[in-house]
């Protein structure tokens, strides 16, 4: 990770913290979580929130206070974005925020930029977040378009992906 | 952020929250260690084992003896006497078919192991601390439809008495889906054990711990993959089945104000336990996040290296026009001119009768007058100069 210097001097405070952190919970989930899925492909996660389906710290859905997540809506056109709330951490049930955006792609692509990028909620993620939506959408909109979508091959697995994931 | 001890609120058998709350035990701010819960897993497990021995007569109740050599035949020993299939096969041996086996299994094999108490009590605190982490318990694979983690429900639970209302509040509390996952997994062994009454095989589900029992064991016993635990006495098998953290935990409220006495809080021992204070961890901060920005660290290091210099490839002049120009500005004129020249020759027509003319035309005085004449020629070198009026001689010569 890249050290940046920083302007105002933050002092850590003094005293014994919260032991579970990102970095602890990551080295417990790392190798070890019903989400993983180790192939001859590669390592990849299905864990809810995981931008790109990758085993990574970064990427993780789980661990982190702050995750953004987009789905498929289920049997529709769209996409639903979720941001986790750092209150509700605890709460599985409250935890995370969830938008449908089912408007035209342009205007769900800027509700997911402007979202992260206007309050500074996971920058990191902004690429991976649009082009999955991207990638759903494009799905959807292929699903509708092709006759006979529910034949063969590629087409037949995006649908499939459009339709049943989230 | 110090260990903060947050209230954790209390839920009703309907699944609403109650208005009361707990605070947080301390026992849920322990390090989460995995190598000590695998360890402890690992040999916790051994001590439910039974003895299991091979006969010590199999195989050797035979008066076998070898036949030595000389006879064609390999030197094992040998069954005695006559009149039956069996006599003359070989005996004894680990190879022998009806001999013993390599290293016959022995009763006495060390079947149990003995923990130290200090480890034992460190796994099972790293446990209750790892279920208290949402993430850990929904990785393991608990669904998210519980209303908060840790889950503590109201005293109520434990005077339960019917399956049919234990089934009930299972479903208002979050809890079912996981129940649900227990009965999908149902299926039966692999191995021998099918035959050995150890027929089916399911997943865990969510454990109940309690302190006092008016029949909730009776309620819950029979939902597959719920386990039952009283608070005085919990298994690391069951909070980490597998060695694997972060079983869903659904404690009662009075189990849960109990952990505080069991376990001690880090300003205060243990009441209920000798001589037990919770483990202290190895980092006391372990935000790396937060730890690299901080003041202290960021003001010793030096500034970060964005471009670094790596090996230059050394490339070839005489292949690369880039760096020959560089070296001699002059070399890309000399490129550009021989270039023309070659283009020009090509452009006229070569026919048989142009090159004869050509070469006609070539004469020596020409090609003389060409070289004293222009400047811009290229620079010949002397062994050039000398075969050049060598050759000028020769020919003037003959």
């Amino acid at each position: 990770s890249i050290a940046f210097l920083v302007t105002r001097r933050q002092k850590m405070p003094k005293g014994r913290f919260d032991q579970a952190s990102s970095n602890v919970q990551w080295m417990v989930i790392r190798n070890n979580s019903s989400f993983l899925r180790k192939r001859k492909l590669g390592t990849f996660t299905t864990e809810p929130n995981n931008l790109r389906n990758r085993n990574t710290f970064r990427l993780n859905g789980l661990i982190h206070p702050k995750v953004v997540g987009v789905e498929a809506v289920k049997d529709g056109k769209g996409v639903v974005f979720s941001t986790g709330s750092i209150k509700n951490i605890k709460k599985p049930t409250k935890r995370f925020h969830k938008v449908k955006l089912t408007k035209d792609p342009r205007r769900t692509l800027t509700t997911i930029r402007r979202t992260i990028r206007k309050q500074r909620y996971r920058k990191d993620l902004k690429m991976a977040a649009l082009r999955r939506a991207s990638a759903l959408l494009r799905g959807q909109r292929l699903a509708l378009t092709t006759p006979t979508a529910t034949t063969t091959g590629k087409r037949a697995g995006k649908a499939a992906a459009a339709t049943t994931s989230s | 952020m110090a260990a903060s001890r947050p209230l954790v609120s209390v839920y009703d058998e309907k699944g609403q929250s109650t208005g009361r709350s707990v605070v947080l035990p301390a026992v849920f701010r322990a390090p989460i260690r995995t190598d000590i819960v695998s360890f402890v897993h690992d040999q916790m497990r051994r001590n439910k084992r039974q003895a299991h021995a091979v006969s010590s007569k199999a195989g050797e109740q035979t008066s076998a003896e070898s036949w030595g050599t000389g006879r064609a035949v390999a030197r094992i020993p040998r069954v005695r006497g006559g009149g039956t299939h069996r006599s003359g096969q070989g005996a004894f041996g680990n190879m022998c078919r009806g001999g013993r086996m390599y290293a016959p299994l022995k009763v006495w094999r060390k079947w149990h192991r003995k923990i130290n108490l200090k480890q034992r009590r460190y796994a099972l605190v790293s446990a209750i601390a790892a279920s208290g982490v949402p993430s850990l318990v929904l990785a393991r694979g608990t669904i998210e439809t519980v209303p908060e983690i840790p889950l503590v429900v109201s005293d109520k639970f434990q005077d339960l008495k019917k399956t049919k209302e234990a089934v009930a509040v299972l479903r208002k509390v979050g809890a079912w889906s996981d129940i649900l996952k227990v009965y999908a997994s149902k299926h039966t062994r692999a191995g021998k054990g099918k035959m050995r009454n150890r027929r089916t095989v399911m997943k865990r589900g969510p454990v109940i711990i309690y302190d006092k029992d008016n029949g909730v064991k009776n309620a819950f016993r029979n939902i597959p993959g719920v386990s039952l635990l009283n608070v005085e006495r919990l298994n690391l098998l069951r909070l980490a089945p597998g060695g694997h953290l972060g079983r869903f935990l659904i404690w009662t409220e009075s189990a849960f104000k109990k952990l505080d006495a069991l376990y001690g809080t880090w300003s205060k021992k243990s009441q209920l336990k000798v001589d037990f204070n919770l483990p202290q961890p190895m980092m006391t901060n372990s935000d790396l996040g937060r730890l690299l920005k901080a003041f202290e660290i960021q003001s010793v290091l030096r500034a970060p290296i964005k471009r670094q210099a790596r090996r230059k490839v050394k490339k070839n002049p005489l292949k690369n026009i880039g760096l020959m120009s560089r070296l001699n500005p002059y070399a890309g004129v000399q490129k550009r001119q021989t270039l023309l020249t070659q283009l020009k020759g090509r452009r006229t027509g070569k026919t048989i009768e142009s090159k004869v003319a050509a070469r006609k035309a070539r004469t020596h005085a020409s090609v003389k007058a060409r070289r004293l004449s222009s400047v811009n020629l290229v620079k010949i070198t002397k062994k050039q100069n000398a075969v050049a009026t060598k050759k000028a001689t020769t020919t003037k010569s003959s």
